[in-house]
């Protein structure tokens, strides 16, 4: 979409205008639906946390100022919909066993053939705090210093969390790369 | 291959992945919510809570006023039948506590008497507790006037009209009233009357003592301390009834303290990120508030009671945040050691080393408000013998609101509350609304002491400027004690 047409969007929505409104919906909704599902893991409460989410926008959009990327503003807005629908007291029931995890090259030809459904598969995998942080750094480049206000962690709790989700994700490739030569 | 090859194209891949869904579906479902109600009415809530507290302040004056008296001690009405037509004489003693020697030196006066044989009856008006007939006759008759405060160098226009053709003279000294009356009666009526009239701007402060009265037969004997009152129409006794419970108000004064569980919601404003929303939440947790006041009140006979006074209250928070900085630099250093066995030597090869230094930042601040008030509350309490338990709600007027501490901003620097260099907050959060319920003890005829759970409505601590909506309302337990004065 250009950005003439996204103006157009804005100022529609923040005019309040039902016709714009529906055009943003019908615009984003699948990007943001997938911005949500990969901290929900559920389709269903994907589905509920983009409603909300779209609820927020059209209460916040009337006073948005285009500083920034409209769709990083977007995503924000799902993200933080789908962080309060989690229970952060998942963390200490997480940590415990995955210490050891070892550190293990991989190999480019095995995520190369993966696609969008397979890599967000993967990721699923991930305890949900090792996906939270690995999702908002890696994918949504967010520092560690966000992610820890975001979540209320400390920054070296997300530093630590990020380090382990790459291990998990580095032996999670490797068995699908032995999985393969097996076959 | 590294991982960050790995982490790149999953960027890239998932960054501008989209999912199925059914967007219209989505639209259907998101309209009636999305699209623009009418603003909220809350203009009706404070209607509705202003008629409210009207109703509650005309019902406690039509209680008190249209309430019979228990002890209508301001008003009674006495006819008696004469027994005995014996004649007498009868004197009148006023005193007066008068200060005006002007007024008392000149205040000589001969009241007119009205001749009413053929009245068979004795009226009179007073404010007496009790008027009772007897037959006695009883030569004299004194009333000793305790205050009066309203009289003046002009010659009261008091006058004393009796039955019988009663001589009633009025005189007085400096500070002394004295009002001799000579009944001559007429031997042939059969019942004699008197009725006294006065002037309430000369009469109706005086407190009379009747000592002993008689106007001939009958003779009327009454209680000491009598406040007179001579009102005669509709008007003058609802007026009268009125001024009895203005009368009976007592007045109190208390000190309390109290503790809550304020309950906070941020919202974040039309523009700002909802994720500043949630580091907010993060970072900032509630904390208990406290309070303390000073009271003054006034209670009616009935219950009803208002109460003002001066009331401090804290609201804490407390804001934590961790970060962890780890700064490595290059240092001179041993690079390298080289051990000779056969010379049993060592060599250090000197150059840069890194040096790794990790420094863990602990912040933990705690944020305070800082509310002065002015508490406007009606109440009614009802009694059980020690036991009072009331309900009560009104309005407190904020003064003056503070605060110090520190928060996150939208860029998540550090914001200092106690200097606020962008005025997010608001200096004055204005009225309150507050409701509670009160049980108190009384432990003698002035010391209460009460206990009060109370719950006070949301107010917004935020102006226009802050990037969120910043709400705190709450329950509170309040215990205290107070002072009735006699």
């Amino acid at each position: 979409m250009n950005h003439e047409q996204e103006n157009k969007i804005i100022e529609g929505c923040q005019a309040e205008n039902p016709r714009w409104q529906k055009e943003l919906v019908l615009r984003y909704s699948g990007l943001l639906l997938a911005v949500s599902q990969r901290y929900t893991r559920n389709t269903e409460t994907a589905k509920d946390v983009l409603q909300e989410a779209f609820i927020k926008i059209f209460r916040y959009l009337p006073r948005y100022e285009p500083r920034g990327s409209f769709e990083g503003w977007l995503r924000k807005i799902v993200i933080s919909c789908a962080l309060q629908q989690l229970n952060k007291k998942r963390w200490k029931k997480e940590l415990s066993g995955l210490d050891n995890v070892p550190d293990m090259a991989v190999d480019p030809d095995i995520f190369r053939q993966m696609g969008a459904n397979e890599l967000i598969e993967l990721i699923d995998t991930l305890p949900d705090g090792f996906r939270e942080v690995f999702n908002l750094y890696v994918i949504e480049g967010y520092s560690h210093k966000e992610i820890g206000a975001l979540l209320g962690i400390t920054e070296s709790t997300s530093r630590s969390q990020l380090t382990r989700a790459r291990k998990l994700l580095q032996k999670k490739l490797n068995n699908v790369e032995r999985l393969r030569m097996s076959i | 291959m590294s991982f960050s090859s790995f982490e790149k194209y999953t960027r890239q891949t998932l960054q501008q992945h989209h999912a199925a869904i059914d967007a219209e579906a989505l639209w259907a479902n998101l309209e009636p919510k999305v699209v623009k109600s009418p603003p909220k009415r809350r203009g009706f809530f404070w209607l509705f809570l202003g008629l409210g507290l009207s109703a509650f302040v005309a019902a406690g004056w039509w209680w008190s006023t249209d309430q019979p008296s228990a002890a209508p001690s301001d008003q009674l009405s006495a006819t008696e039948e004469p027994t005995a037509s014996t004649p007498s004489t009868a004197a009148l003693e006023i005193s007066t506590s008068d200060t005006d020697q002007q007024a008392a030196e000149t205040d000589a006066t001969t009241v007119a008497v009205a001749p009413s044989a053929n009245q068979p009856t004795h009226s009179t008006k007073t404010t007496a507790n009790s008027i009772t007939p007897s037959s006695t006759p009883i030569t004299t008759k004194t009333v000793s006037a305790l205050s009066r405060s309203d009289q003046t160098d002009n010659t009261p226009a008091a006058s004393i009209a009796m039955g019988n053709n009663a001589e009633v003279t009025m005189t007085s000294d400096a500070s002394e009233v004295n009002l001799t009356v000579s009944p001559e009666l007429n031997d042939d009526s059969p019942k004699s009357n008197s009725s006294i009239d006065a002037a309430p701007e000369e009469v109706n402060t005086l407190a009379l003592q009747i000592v002993n009265l008689t106007v001939g037969p009958p003779a009327l004997a009454f209680e000491p301390l009598i406040p007179l009152s001579f009102e005669k129409s509709e008007d003058q006794r609802l007026r009268r009834r009125r001024g009895a419970f203005v009368r009976n108000l007592r007045y109190g004064v208390g000190a309390y303290v109290g503790v809550g569980r304020p309950s906070r919601t941020l919202e974040a404003r039309e523009g700002t990120p909802p994720a500043y929303e949630q580091v907010r939440l993060n970072t900032e947790k509630q904390q208990e508030s406290i309070q303390a006041g000073l009271e003054l009140m006034v209670q009616s006979e009935q219950g009803f009671y208002f109460r003002t006074g001066l009331q401090y209250e804290r609201i804490a928070s407390k804001f934590t945040f961790n970060s962890t900085i780890t700064r490595i630099d290059t240092i001179e250093g041993v690079q390298q050691i080289i051990i000779n066995n056969f010379l049993n030597d060592t060599t250090e090869i000197m150059g840069p080393v890194p040096h790794e230094r990790t420094t863990t930042f602990d912040k933990i601040t705690y944020n305070n408000f800082h509310i002065i008030d002015v508490p406007l509350i009606l109440g009614y309490n009802f009694s059980q013998q020690n036991w009072t338990f009331g309900l009560e709600a009104g309005v407190t007027l904020n003064i003056r609101t503070s605060l110090d501490g520190e928060v996150f901003d939208p860029e998540l620097n550090f914001y200092d509350l106690a200097t606020d260099e962008q005025s997010w907050y608001k200096t004055n959060i204005g009225a309150r609304f507050q409701a509670g319920i009160t049980a108190g003890y009384l432990l003698d005829n002035n010391w209460q002491i009460y206990f009060s759970p109370r719950i006070t409505a949301p107010a917004n601590f935020n102006s226009d400027e802050s990037p969120i909506r910043h709400k705190y309302s709450g329950l509170s337990f309040r215990t205290g004690v107070r002072f009735f004065f006699d």
